[in-house]
């Protein structure tokens, strides 16, 4: 049975012209850095405060939690709102203001801060009928997932056609089952 | 190709490319009854069609927003995002399955057979399998049903093989991958399944039955046939009698 490799493939050749070339997130990626305002992908921000670009990354893994995921496919899902039109950057904005202000108030602490997943992810259960949460969620089923390199993680391999389909490529080729 | 007049009362119109429209356009076609098919969307042939799921929801779905009520799932998390029905030649027969199944003696009978429920119109059809069972076995001819007519049937894939073991082992006698509408072997002119694995974003084999290449371009051939893409019904005009007297359409440009 053919078995996919799930894990990010790296040449040395490779990975010296991909950091070489790259866009921050993947530099912050490859350095090992997690999401912070500080970091050179939130500082690029152009519209929204880096401290926003931030804490968006972050509560988009919070509601689409895979440990397998670097940072890097959490920021570029998030990126877009930067460009967003103006109400939308409004609604991001004060978003990110509500969920600091409950974070202060339960935790003293920005959400950003908030060292667990649980408290954390009480705070967004807290506003998960709000404008706020359901654009993001919902944006984030695309802007997250439709990542090419995301599928790759999970064993998705994408388009099939241009490679003659799975007829020769292992449609039924399971061979742990005895009888089928 | 035929290219009616807006004015040619001699013409059929029918509303929909899919499997009803693109079908009964066919059949009138061939008895040289002249059809023209008012189609809300986009001609996509079989090259067009892209093997990923975003993109090829952005070229075929019913684009139009939609509007949701209620309290079920998708009213509160997506409520206008676009249904994933196709807007375009061929109607959903370019996004469907393939499943072809008839109904069973039982399932024309709901009401009677499992009885009424308080505030649903629940009915039983008026019409019996044995009234449909002509029509099923030409629409399974026609579309070329895995497991009639002597077709064989689509070899079962790891999933399948999974489930077939387990139905075995809880005591199923008749376990197999189903009565499709996608050639198991090359037919009427379409090639055999390739395993692409994207039935929903139109079949790039061709292999799965859809009006779009099978009924329309054979209703076109015999020159009796117009398909209208880009012209979306939204009035049908009648006269005091309730005779119809003509479809009123927007076009692609939004001209009525």
């Amino acid at each position: 049975m053919r078995d996919l490799e799930k894990r990010t493939q790296f040449s040395r050749r490779g990975f010296l012209r991909t950091t070489a070339a790259a866009v921050p997130a993947a530099a912050a990626v490859a350095a090992g850095m997690s999401v912070s305002a500080t970091s050179a992908w939130a500082q690029a921000a152009k519209n929204l405060k880096p401290h926003t670009m931030a804490t968006l990354a972050k509560v988009a893994r919070d509601i689409y939690p895979h440990d397998r995921l670097g940072d890097v496919y959490y920021m570029t899902a998030v990126g877009g709102y930067d460009s967003a039109d103006a109400p939308i950057r409004d609604l991001i904005e004060q978003g990110i203001a509500a969920l600091d202000a409950t974070s202060m108030a339960q935790h003293g602490t920005v959400y950003l801060e908030v060292n667990w997943e649980d408290d954390r992810v009480a705070m967004l259960r807290g506003m998960q009928d709000g404008a706020f949460f359901k654009k993001l969620r919902g944006d984030l089923v695309v802007s997250l997932y439709n990542q090419q390199p995301v599928w790759a993680k999970f064993g998705y391999e994408g388009s099939s056609a241009d490679k003659g389909g799975y007829l020769h490529r292992g449609f039924n080729d399971l061979d742990w089952l005895s009888e089928s | 190709m035929a290219n009616f007049d807006l004015n040619d009362s001699s013409v059929v119109c029918i509303i929909g490319s899919g499997a009803g429209g693109g079908t009964l356009g066919n059949e009138l076609a061939q008895k040289g009854i002249k059809v023209v098919v008012l189609e809300a969307g986009g001609r996509h042939e079989i090259p067009d069609f892209i093997n990923n799921e975003w993109d090829s929801f952005a070229q075929l779905a019913w684009s139009d927003m939609r509007t949701t009520s209620g309290s079920w799932r998708v009213a509160h998390d997506f409520p206008n995002l676009p249904a994933w029905i196709v807007k375009a030649v061929g109607g959903s027969t370019v996004h469907w399955a393939g499943a072809s199944l008839r109904f069973q003696e039982h399932e024309f009978k709901v009401r009677s057979t499992y009885g009424g429920i308080n505030g649903a119109n629940l009915a039983d059809w008026p019409i019996t399998l044995a009234e449909m069972e002509p029509w099923y076995a030409k629409a399974e001819f026609k579309m070329g049903t895995t497991g009639t007519n002597g077709i064989a049937r689509l070899p079962g894939n790891n999933n399948y093989k999974v489930l077939a073991a387990g139905a075995k082992k809880l005591g199923y006698k008749e376990v197999h991958t189903g009565n499709m509408s996608i050639n198991s072997e090359p037919r009427d002119e379409r090639g055999s399944c390739q395993q692409i694995g994207f039935c929903f974003q139109g079949c790039k084999s061709g292999a799965k039955w859809s009006t779009l290449y099978t009924e329309i371009p054979k209703g076109e051939a015999t020159g009796n046939l117009e398909v209208r893409p880009g012209a979306m019904a939204i009035t049908i005009e009648h006269d005091a009698k309730g005779a119809v007297t003509g479809v009123v359409y927007a076009d692609a440009t939004g001209t009525m």
